[in-house]
C-alpha cells in the first residue's frame, strides 16, 4: 500500500485514511449502491401502484359506464347514474377563476421582488410567500367559512343586484349568491396558490441575463418598459410554466374548497361564479367515506381523472420549466 | 447579516400578530365563557342510581361505531356509564363513535367493534359478510324526522304525506298552494316561493324520510327512496343536518327534513304531519314513541315504525338499534356488553327524551331487555 | 424606441444627476405608466400579504383563548351535542310539550383536542420516519450514482410529476389499496402511509437540490485518497449537506402535518388520547378534526376548532422555522 502525505489540516483525515486502508470497499460500495437504487425505484413502484390500485378500484365504474361516465353531467347515484362531467366543469371554474386571480400579482409580486423592493425588503417577500404557502388548507377553510361567509354574501348580493342590467355580466354573477360559491372557492384557491407561482416566476426573472436588463435601461428605458419589454418576453416561457405548476396545484386542492364551494349534489353546467357548485377533489371527500359498490367505484374513478389530468398538466409544465432550466444553465 | 434580518422579520410579524391576538383575544373571552362555564354537576350523580352493583367486576372495554343518529343518545349514556363503572371501581369504558350506520355494519362483520349502531337492519348484500354467525338487535331509541319550515309569521302548520310529497317534488311552487292551503283554513299563508333543501350527502334520514313517502304517498311520489334520491334540479343541495338547517334558518320560504334534536338546535318551526289514521300530529318525543309502540315488532326485535297506523302516532319516525354478536368470543366482553345493555335499555332510555328522542314504549324495551339473556359466550 | 429621448440629452447631464436619471428625463405618459406599474407591482404583494395576515390573525385571535395545556391533553368531549340540549329547558319545551325541566344546570363540556395532538405528532413522525430516508436514498441514487443515467433522469421526473399528485389521490391510493384491497383497515399507520407518499417526492427533488451544493472538490479529494462512492458519500457528502437535508425534510413534514386530503379516508377516529395512542388502531389528526368540526356544527364546535386551528398552526410554523432556519445556517457558511 502507498503511503500519502496527508496535509495536517484536512478536516476527514481519520476517514479518509481509512477508507484508503481498505481496497475492498468494492462489497459494501455494491450494497449502498444497491440500497440507493432500490430507493429510487420505489419512487417508481409507488407511482406505478397508485396508478394501478386506484385504477383497478374504479374500473367497474368505467367498464360499466364507458363514455357516459365522463361526458354525461348526470350524477344521481340512487339510480346508479353517474356522470362527472359537472364536477369537471365546477373544478374547472374555480381553478380557472384560481389562475386568474393569481397569475398577475404573482408576476406582480415576482417583479417587485427582483426589479423594484429594495435589497431587505426581498427577503420579506420570501419570508411571506414561505409562511402563506405553509397555512394548511384546512385553515383557509376555516376562516373562510365562519369569518367570510357573511361579507362575501353581502357583496355577493351587492355585486348581483349592481350588474343584474349588464348582459353576460348578470349570467356570470347571478342575483341569488350566498357567500359559499365557485367564486369564493377561486379566490381561496388564488390565495393558496400564489406563492407557488411566485417563487417559480421570480426564479425565472432572475434567468435574463443582467446585460439585457441594463442595456434596456441605458437606452433610456422606463422601469417598465424594460420589464414589458425584455422581462416578461424573456420568460414567457418558464411563467407559463409557473402557471401550469400552480393549476395543476390548484385543481387538486381539496378541504379549503370542499368547505367553500357549497356541496351541490348534481352540479350542472354554469358560468354563474356567483352559484354554489362542486369540485372533483370535494365530491370525493364529501361522498367518498360512505359510498359502497358502484358508486365508490365512480367516486374513486373520479379521483383517477383527477390524477390524470393533473399529471397531464404537470408533465407539461416540467417540460416547460426544464427548457428555463436548461437555459440557465447555459447562461452559467 | 441578511440572513439575521430576515429572522428578525418573522420574530416581527409573529409579535405583532401575538399582540394582535392579546387585542382581540380578550373580547371573544367573553362570548366563548358565557357557554363554557357553569355549575358542574356530573350527570352520573343525577340520574337514579341503577344496579350498579356488578360493575366493580367490568373489565373489557366496548368499542362500538356507525349510525350518527344515535350518536347525541350513545355518548351521553355511555358517558353516564362510563363514569358509574369507574365510581364503582370497575374498568370497562365504551366509546361510539359516527362513521354512518353501513360502516359500522361493516365494521361489526369485520369484528373490528364489539357493537354496531344502525338505522336499518342487515340487507341481504350485507349478509355474506357475516358467515353464519348470529346478530342480534337490541332496538335503542327512536327518533322524529322533522318537516321544518320558516314562513315569518307562521307557527304551525299541517301537512299531508300528499302535499309533502307534491312540495319536495317541486310540484308546489308557492306557500299559498291550495293543497297546503286546504288542510290549514285558520292559517294566512303568504305567497312565498317554495325553496326546498334536502341532504346532499348520502344520509339515512333521507333514506326513512323518502321511504315513508314512498308508503304513505304512492301515488304522488315518484322518485323512490333510497340515502340519495334524484332531488330536481330547482331544489337546494345542503351538506349533513347542519347545513340543510342552516339554510332554513337563512331562506324566507324553506323547507327540509331534519331530526328533531337538529331543528330543536337551530330553533326551526316544525310541521304536524298527516299520519295514517287521519290525524295531524306534532313531532314530539311522545308522538315519537306512540309510533315505535304500533309498529308490528318482528321476533329478532326489527320493526318499522314509519306510517304507523295508530292514534298520535308520529308518522315519520326512524328507528334505531344496537347490533352485537350472539355469541361473544370471551367472558368479559360479554358481561360489560350486557352491562351496557341492560343500562342503556333502563336507566338510559330516561335520558332520550331530554334529548329529544323517543323512549322505547314499556314493551319493546322488555323485549330487548329479555334478549340480554341470549348473549353467550363460546 | 427608446432612443431618441436619450438622445436628447448630453451624457455629462445625465450623469451628473444619478439620483433620479429615468423620471428627470422621461415625459408624461410614459412616466405615467412606469409609475401605474410601480404601484401595482406593490399592490400585488400587499394583496397577498393581506390574507396571510388575516387569516394568522383571525385564528390567534379567536384560538388564542382555547389553546390551554388541559385543551391539549384532554380527551375531545363527544357529549357537547348532548348537554347543548339538556341544558336548555325552555327549548326542549318547545318541542317537548311533557317536557320535565330539574333545575340542574347543564353539565360543564371541556373543550379538549389531546388525542388529535397526539395523532398529528404520530401519524407525521412515523411518516417522516418512512419517506426521509427512502427520500434521500434516492437522492443519494439520483446524484451520486445515477446522475444522467437514462434510469436516474426518469426517476427524477417521475419524482417531479409525482410532487404534483394532488394529495387526495394519495388518501384514495392507500384506501385502496390498505383499507379495500388488504382488508388491513383504517388506522394511524394507513395515515402515516399516505402522508408518507405525499411527502417522498418533496423529500427526493430538496435533497438533491441539496447534494448538488455540496461542492464537488470534496469529492474529489475524498475519492483521490482512495475512498469508494460510498464512503466518500456517508463520510463527506452526508454531512457537508447535513443541514440542507435537515431543512428540506423539516418543510416536508410541515407540510405533511397540515394535511387533511390523505387522511380523511384512511385514520378512522378516536374521541380519547388513550386510543389515539396507537399505530395500527384508529387516530385522529388536528387538521381532520376541524374539518369535521366545521361540517357538524354545534355550540362549541367554532370555539375548538380555533383553537385546533391555532395548534396546528403553530407546529407547522415552528417545523418550518427550524426549517428555514438550519437553511440559513447552511447558505451562510
Amino acid at each position: 500500500m502507498t503511503t500519502i502525505d496527508l496535509p495536517p489540516n484536512l478536516d476527514d483525515t481519520a476517514s479518509v485514511s481509512e477508507g484508503l486502508a481498505s481496497t475492498t470497499g468494492a462489497g459494501p460500495d455494491r450494497a449502498f449502491r444497491g440500497l440507493a437504487v432500490a430507493a429510487g425505484v420505489t419512487v417508481l413502484v409507488v407511482l406505478a401502484l397508485i396508478t394501478y390500485s386506484t385504477t383497478k378500484s374504479a374500473w367497474p365504474a368505467f367498464s360499466k359506464y364507458g363514455s357516459s361516465y365522463f361526458f354525461s353531467t348526470d350524477w344521481r347515484p340512487n339510480s346508479k347514474q353517474f356522470g362527472i362531467l359537472g364536477f369537471v366543469w365546477g373544478t374547472a371554474v374555480i381553478s380557472f377563476i384560481g389562475i386568474l386571480l393569481a397569475v398577475p400579482t404573482s408576476i406582480g409580486i415576482a417583479l417587485f421582488a427582483t426589479e423594484v423592493a429594495p435589497q431587505r425588503l426581498r427577503r420579506s417577500i420570501t419570508t411571506v410567500m414561505d409562511l402563506l404557502a405553509s397555512v394548511p388548507s384546512v385553515v383557509f377553510g376555516l376562516v373562510g367559512f365562519y369569518v367570510l361567509r357573511n361579507p362575501l354574501q353581502d357583496l355577493y348580493r351587492w355585486l348581483g343586484d349592481a350588474v343584474a342590467s349588464i348582459p353576460l355580466l348578470n349570467r356570470i354573477f347571478g342575483q341569488d349568491g350566498s357567500g359559499i360559491s365557485l367564486l369564493t372557492a377561486g379566490i381561496v384557491l388564488a390565495i393558496m396558490i400564489t406563492p407557488i407561482i411566485t417563487t417559480v416566476t421570480r426564479e425565472v426573472f432572475e434567468t435574463v441575463p443582467r446585460n439585457d436588463k441594463e442595456g434596456a435601461l441605458a437606452l433610456g428605458a422606463t422601469r417598465w418598459e424594460m420589464v414589458s419589454g425584455v422581462i416578461l418576453p424573456h420568460s414567457l416561457g418558464g411563467i407559463t410554466g409557473a402557471v401550469m405548476l400552480g393549476l395543476g396545484r390548484a385543481m387538486g386542492e381539496t378541504i379549503a374548497v370542499t368547505l367553500l364551494i357549497g356541496a351541490v349534489a348534481n352540479p350542472e353546467i354554469t358560468i354563474d361564479v356567483l352559484s354554489p357548485g362542486e369540485a372533483m377533489p370535494a365530491a370525493i371527500a364529501r361522498k367518498l367515506p360512505e359510498a359502497a359498490g358502484d358508486f365508490r367505484a365512480a367516486l374513486i374513478g373520479l379521483g383517477v381523472t383527477l390524477f390524470v389530468i393533473t399529471m397531464v398538466v404537470n408533465v407539461a409544465s416540467r417540460r416547460l420549466v426544464d427548457v428555463v432550466d436548461r437555459r440557465l444553465k447555459g447562461a452559467a | 447579516m441578511k440572513n439575521r434580518k430576515g429572522l428578525a422579520w418573522l420574530i416581527a410579524v409573529l409579535a405583532v400578530l401575538s399582540f394582535l391576538a392579546a387585542a382581540c383575544g380578550s373580547d371573544s373571552d367573553g362570548a366563548s365563557s358565557s357557554n363554557g362555564e357553569g355549575d358542574s354537576t356530573t350527570t352520573a350523580a343525577s340520574s337514579e342510581g341503577p344496579d350498579t352493583s356488578g360493575y366493580a367486576d367490568l373489565s373489557a372495554s366496548l368499542d362500538g361505531q356507525g349510525s350518527s343518529f344515535q350518536d347525541t343518545f350513545q355518548q351521553q349514556v355511555s358517558s353516564d356509564f362510563n363514569g358509574l363503572v369507574s365510581d364503582a371501581g370497575g374498568s370497562a369504558a365504551v366509546t361510539y363513535t359516527k362513521t354512518g350506520s353501513s360502516d359500522g355494519k361493516k365494521a361489526l362483520a369485520d369484528e373490528t367493534v364489539d357493537f354496531a349502531g344502525s338505522d336499518s337492519p342487515i340487507k341481504e348484500e350485507e349478509m355474506a359478510s357475516f358467515g353464519d354467525r348470529e346478530v342480534l338487535y337490541f332496538p335503542l331509541v327512536g327518533g322524529p324526522i322533522t318537516v321544518s319550515f320558516n314562513l315569518e309569521g307562521i307557527d304551525t302548520l299541517n301537512l299531508g304525506p300528499d302535499t309533502i310529497a307534491k312540495i319536495f317534488q317541486t310540484e308546489i311552487t308557492s306557500w299559498d298552494d291550495e293543497a297546503i292551503a286546504a288542510d290549514n283554513p285558520d292559517v294566512d299563508l303568504p305567497s312565498t316561493p317554495v325553496t326546498v333543501v334536502h341532504r346532499s350527502d348520502g344520509s339515512g334520514t333521507t333514506k326513512n324520510f323518502t321511504k315513508w313517502l314512498t308508503e304513505a304517498a304512492p301515488d304522488t311520489w315518484t322518485l323512490d327512496s333510497g340515502e340519495e334520491v334524484e332531488w330536481d334540479a330547482k331544489t337546494t343541495g345542503a351538506e349533513k343536518s347542519t347545513g340543510v338547517t342552516a339554510v332554513i334558518k337563512d331562506t324566507d320560504g324553506a323547507v327540509g327534513y331534519v331530526d328533531l334534536a337538529d331543528a330543536a338546535k337551530e330553533g326551526l318551526t316544525v310541521a304536524a304531519i298527516g299520519n295514517a289514521s287521519g290525524d295531524f300530529v306534532d313531532p314530539t318525543p311522545d308522538s315519537a314513541s306512540a309510533a315505535l309502540g304500533a309498529a308490528d315488532i318482528a321476533d329478532d326485535l326489527t320493526y318499522d315504525p314509519l306510517n304507523a297506523d295508530a292514534e298520535g302516532a308520529y308518522p315519520i319516525t326512524s328507528p334505531t338499534w344496537m347490533l352485537v354478536d350472539k355469541v361473544q368470543a370471551d367472558e368479559a366482553t360479554a358481561e360489560s356488553l350486557k352491562a351496557y345493555l341492560a343500562y342503556v335499555l333502563t336507566t338510559g332510555q330516561e335520558q332520550a327524551k331530554t334529548l329529544l328522542y323517543a323512549p322505547l314504549p314499556a314493551e319493546l324495551a322488555e323485549k330487548a331487555v329479555a334478549q340480554i339473556d341470549e348473549i353467550t359466550v363460546g | 424606441m427608446t432612443a431618441t429621448t436619450a438622445a436628447d440629452r448630453s451624457v455629462a447631464e445625465r450623469l451628473t444627476v444619478p439620483s433620479d436619471v429615468r423620471v428627470s428625463t422621461i415625459k408624461g405618459g410614459r412616466f405615467v405608466r412606469d409609475r401605474i406599474a410601480t404601484i401595482a407591482m406593490i399592490a400585488a404583494f400587499v394583496a397577498a400579504a393581506i390574507p396571510l395576515v388575516f387569516v394568522i390573525g383571525n385564528v390567534v385571535a379567536r384560538g388564542a383563548s382555547v389553546v390551554t395545556p388541559s385543551f391539549l391533553t384532554s380527551d375531545i368531549p363527544t357529549t357537547a351535542s348532548a348537554s347543548e340540549l339538556k341544558g336548555d329547558c325552555e327549548l326542549r319545551q318547545r318541542y317537548d310539550p311533557t317536557a320535565v325541566c330539574e333545575e340542574a344546570a347543564a353539565p360543564a363540556v371541556k373543550p379538549g383536542m389531546g388525542p388529535a395532538v397526539i395523532g398529528t405528532l404520530i401519524t407525521t413522525a412515523v411518516a417522516a420516519l418512512l419517506a426521509i430516508p427512502l427520500g434521500i436514498l434516492a437522492a443519494i441514487y439520483l446524484h451520486e450514482y445515477g446522475k444522467r443515467t437514462r434510469l436516474a433522469r426518469f426517476i427524477r421526473f417521475m419524482s417531479d410529476v409525482m410532487t404534483g399528485v394532488p394529495s387526495i389521490v394519495m388518501g384514495i391510493f392507500i384506501y385502496t389499496l390498505w383499507v379495500l384491497q388488504l382488508g388491513a383497515g383504517r388506522s394511524a399507520l394507513a395515515a402515516s402511509l399516505a402522508l408518507a407518499c405525499l411527502m417522498l417526492p418533496i423529500v427526493v427533488r430538496s435533497s438533491e437540490e441539496m447534494l448538488r451544493l455540496v461542492p464537488n472538490t470534496l469529492r474529489e479529494a475524498s475519492a483521490g485518497l482512495g475512498a469508494r462512492t460510498w464512503k466518500t458519500t456517508l463520510r463527506v457528502v452526508l454531512p457537508a449537506a447535513l443541514p440542507g437535508l435537515v431543512s428540506g425534510s423539516m418543510l416536508a413534514v410541515a407540510r405533511a402535518a397540515g394535511e387533511t386530503a390523505p387522511v380523511l379516508f384512511t385514520i378512522g377516529a378516536a374521541t380519547t388520547v388513550a386510543r389515539a395512542t396507537t399505530l395500527t388502531g384508529q387516530s385522529t389528526t388536528l387538521s381532520f378534526q376541524i374539518y369535521n368540526l366545521i361540517t357538524n356544527g354545534g355550540k362549541l364546535s367554532p370555539q375548538m376548532a380555533w383553537g385546533a386551528a391555532l395548534t396546528l398552526i403553530a407546529i407547522v410554523l415552528i417545523l418550518t422555522t427550524i426549517a428555514r432556519t438550519v437553511s440559513q445556517r447552511f447558505t451562510m457558511r
